[in-house]
């Protein structure tokens, strides 16, 4: 199926909300724990989703790949349970569990019907307090590991992206690849794996968010028989600090095809930082619209050099990231990549219209309640706020403070943009040049 | 990643149903205007949201000879300015609004939808019914927009060669018919459209007794009719439904036993794939079709599956295997086998274990156990589905498109709930036939396992 534009996952959960289209979150508190709940009997579904902080970036020297052995392995046999036994328990109860590591946390997903919820949960109970790690699923998930390395690399974006990554990062965890490499895969073995999984998965650094047909009764039960059942604290060695590198830097990795794909990036600016909605309506106008954004207009519709070409910005626990990616004709590939610069010094030099800001805080304010129409992204939702370590009235608050932002604000934040000083890969027949 | 569902490619993908558990199956409700616009309004009041969505009975598989690529062009265009939005300002305007856009196109249609505030329905039915009939195709625009395509084609089909290969399979395997070519089109023909080509598209198929209206959330049906009379009312319907298709009754394929090799360097992980094809879906067949879905799952079921089991736990032969069956088509439907083969593993071991599992549920009957986790797997993927109005209103908004009505798309529960053993069987005996398929292999090295050729 061909699409008319290319949707970008935010990196950050940011929406927008019309004030009253939040749902009621509740805090739900137990003992040293705390989740956030939003019950809607409305459909007889319940959402868990939980992360540890941890991640990728915890991952031990030379072992670059282990979380995500960890999360691959986190429904591959639990208690009593070998992995296809585990499995087939799973699909009895028409439930899934998945996990999945990022660079800053690893995230456990669990889905189930109402009426499986009680089987549901004591296979969630025996996930996450009894994982075998067995031999022959480590090797298992070691060969699909494997397997993902190899497509990654045959994926323009992906290797793009890794290769941005690691010039950004070089000498800090962020810079490995998240599935690491055949050597740091081959040197990972079912011990170290579990002795990851103990340090990781603890109370102190857990964050629950629960949607659905459950009320705070229900969840208080599921918090004490299951996630009381964990190690009060994370025994990982605190997350290194990470500086990004400056640019310019330019690099190029050929490959066939008539087209070149380019990503780039240059530091951004934490959620800490006082600019930080300034900045998030600012790349709303540059790059992060989509049709309403002006690199969509320059690159795409007054130009047609590209079908999709997006900016904006990617938090992580210790380092603020502003990218960016395009892809465009091998000749017309510097092109792109031009004018993307000229328009990062035009939203800097020139103030933006009243109109045009008004149209960015009525998409970004008026989107948000997009984002909690069904109880699976509400969970995000409420995963991702926490995860940002936003408070909880955020999902109220937002929407106003975005509403607070003058063209003043949009234009200092722009001027933290710096189009010579760019980090920039390139994977095709184009090298680009960035002077 | 760890569990990977099957992507919704059951017949009808994610049909949903009042099933046993569910407190009440949704209410689906249906309307038309003098005009032949076609209603369909799935309530959800869970968020004072809507989808609205238009579904065009067209699609790439309605193009004239030699102007591939022509209908997906076209919905292109549609966002490039109307009399009284200028070209760009539709998704702008919806932004302003706090809304989200974007359209597709298929084989046997192109819907475009919003998802936004309650209260902006009747603004985007304005906006949806103005491009309907007052587009403005303007030779400069066309020529842009045509770049874009390329540029879109470049990234989708000659950066990624499992694209390239399907895109060959899939040619000979509905030879003579319209899905040999690929919905985005031939590049060379790509090349070619120019606005002509488009008016003429945009005459002939945009009116309202051509299109279906869905929309999901937070309205009634007379809220919905009140609007779309306003909106969609006055326009003028077209009087010409499309064109019947030729649909291949014979489904033999030239040279099935011949896989198509793709050897590309670009490629580090080789993947191997089987493209069966189907017979035409019809009210009289379901029963085979509700067959091929659960055999899907028996097959394919995330890790239980036997693929999985088979290829990827006992014999470690590959990585990851599976399969789906994909009748949601107005002409012949695709069953679909996949699997990435381990490294040291060659494609003619992998394709004879995998046909052994095939040959095995063609003659032996499924075990109950297996039977029902199967059928239970996929009447609860029916209720997962309700939690998104997005994916109700493509569902109901799909269905349409072939011709089915909301209560058959809610009567699929029941379908599967009926299938038997036997039928399992029949449908693996009946559907997966090695003459009416195309095998693919996808490798970077000249010699890579190829041993059949």
């Amino acid at each position: 199926m061909m699409c008319h534009k290319l949707i970008f996952a935010c990196f950050l959960l940011l929406g927008s909300l019309s004030a009253h289209a939040a749902p009621l979150v509740q805090t739900v508190p137990l003992r040293d724990m705390e989740a956030w709940l939003v019950t809607d009997h409305s459909l007889p579904l319940v959402t868990v989703k939980m992360a540890w902080r941890g991640g990728t970036a915890s991952d031990p020297d030379g072992k670059a790949g282990l979380s995500m052995m960890l999360a691959r392995l986190m429904n591959e046999g639990a208690g009593e349970l070998p992995a296809q036994s585990f499995q087939q328990a799973m699909a009895d109860n028409a439930m899934s569990l998945s996990f999945s590591a990022g660079r800053d946390d690893v995230t456990g997903t669990l889905r189930c019907l109402s009426k499986y919820k009680h089987a549901c949960f004591k296979l969630l109970r025996l996930a996450l307090t009894a994982p075998r790690f067995d031999d022959e699923a480590v090797a298992r998930m070691k060969r699909e590991q494997l397997t993902a390395i190899l497509q990654a690399q045959q994926s323009p974006r992906s290797l793009a992206n890794e290769a941005l990554m690691a010039m950004a990062f070089d000498g800090h965890p962020y810079g490995q690849a998240r599935n690491g490499t055949e050597e740091s895969l081959a040197a990972i073995s079912a011990a170290d794996i579990r002795t990851h999984y103990q340090a990781m998965m603890a109370r102190n650094n857990l964050h629950l968010a629960v949607v659905g047909d459950i009320d705070r009764a229900a969840l208080r039960r599921l918090m004490r028989d299951i996630f009381a059942q964990l190690p009060p604290s994370s025994r990982l060695p605190k997350a290194q600090q990470a500086t990004m590198r400056n640019g310019p830097i330019s690099r190029h990795i050929e490959r066939a095809g008539p087209q070149t794909s380019i990503v780039f990036a240059q530091k951004g600016l934490g959620h800490k930082h006082p600019l930080f909605f300034a900045d998030f309506v600012m790349n709303s106008i540059l790059g992060g619209s989509g049709f309403s954004s002006r690199l969509t207009e320059q690159v795409r519709e007054a130009r047609g050099l590209a079908y999709s070409v997006y900016s904006g910005t990617s938090n992580f626990g210790q380092a603020a990231m502003w990218n960016g990616s395009v892809a465009s004709d091998n000749a017309t590939a510097q092109q792109a990549m031009d004018v993307i610069r000229v328009e990062m010094g035009r939203i800097a030099n020139e103030p933006v219209s009243d109109a045009r800001l008004a149209a960015a805080k009525t998409y970004l304010t008026g989107n948000y309640a997009l984002r909690f129409d069904s109880s699976a992204k509400i969970a995000e939702q409420l995963l991702g706020v926490q995860l940002n370590d936003w408070p909880i009235d955020y999902f109220t608050t937002r929407n106003a403070n975005i509403n607070a932002v003058t063209i003043d604000d949009v234009q200092r934040a722009a001027q933290l943009l710096t189009p010579d000083r760019l980090l920039v890969v390139s994977v095709g027949g184009t090298a680009i040049a960035l002077d | 990643m760890p569990i990977k569902r099957k992507i919704a490619a059951l017949f009808l993908a994610f049909a949903l149903a009042a099933c046993e558990g569910a407190p009440d199956g949704p209410q689906i409700e249906t309307a038309a205007l003098d005009n032949g616009l076609e209603i369909i309004v799935i309530p959800d009041y869970r968020a004072d949201v809507v989808t609205h969505m238009l579904w065009y009975r067209v699609g790439s598989a309605d193009e004239p000879k030699g102007k591939s690529g022509i209908a997906h062009f076209f919905e292109h265009l549609m966002f490039r300015g109307t009399q009284n939005i200028p070209s760009g300002e539709f998704s702008k305007t919806v932004a302003r609004l706090g809304g989200q856009d974007n359209a597709f196109t298929s084989y046997d249609y192109t819907a475009y939808f919003q998802r936004i505030a309650k209260d902006k329905l009747g603004q985007m039915m304005q906006m949806e019914a103005e491009r309907m009939q007052k587009l403005i195709i303007q030779p400069d625009i066309v020529a842009i927009e045509r770049d874009v395509i390329l540029e879109e084609h470049s990234m989708r089909v000659d950066g990624r060669p499992s694209s390239l290969l399907a895109e060959q399979m899939r040619k000979r395997l509905h030879q003579g018919t319209a899905y040999e070519v690929p919905v985005i089109g031939w590049r060379t023909e790509i090349e070619r459209l120019n606005a002509d080509d488009a008016q003429r598209f945009y005459r002939r198929y945009y009116a309202p007794d051509n299109a279906v209206l869905v929309v999901a959330g937070a309205v009634s049906l007379s809220e919905v009719r009140a609007l779309a009379q306003t909106h969609y009312g006055p326009l003028r319907p077209s009087g010409t439904p499309r064109t019947p298709r030729v649909v291949a009754q014979d489904l033999r394929v030239a040279d099935y036993m011949q896989p198509e090799i793709l050897v590309d360097a670009r490629v580090r992980q080789n993947s191997w794939r089987r493209y069966y094809r189907l017979p035409q879906y019809q009210r009289a067949n379901k029963r085979q079709f509700a067959a091929a879905d659960v055999l899907a799952e028996i097959l394919s079921g995330g890790h239980t599956g036997r693929l999985y089991q088979k290829l990827v736990v006992e014999k470690k032969l590959a990585v990851s295997a599976g399969a789906y069956s994909d009748s949601s088509r107005l002409d012949n439907g695709e069953f679909v086998v996949y699997a990435t083969p381990a490294p040291q593993t060659d494609f003619a071991d992998l394709a004879q274990a995998i046909e052994a599992e095939i040959d095995a549920l063609k003659n032996l009957m499924a075990d109950d156990d297996e039977l029902r986790r199967a059928k239970r797997q996929l009447v609860s993927d029916l209720v997962y589905a309700r939690d998104s109005q997005q994916s109700m209103a493509n569902i109901f908004g799909r269905a349409a498109m072939l011709g089915l009505r909301p209560d058959e798309v809610l009567g699929w529960a029941d379908e599967i709930e009926n299938v038997s053993a036997e039928d399992v069987r029949q449908a693996a005996q009946e559907l997966l036939v090695a003459r009416h398929s195309v095998t693919g292999h996808l490798t970077g090295r000249v010699n890579a396992g190829e041993n059949e050729s």
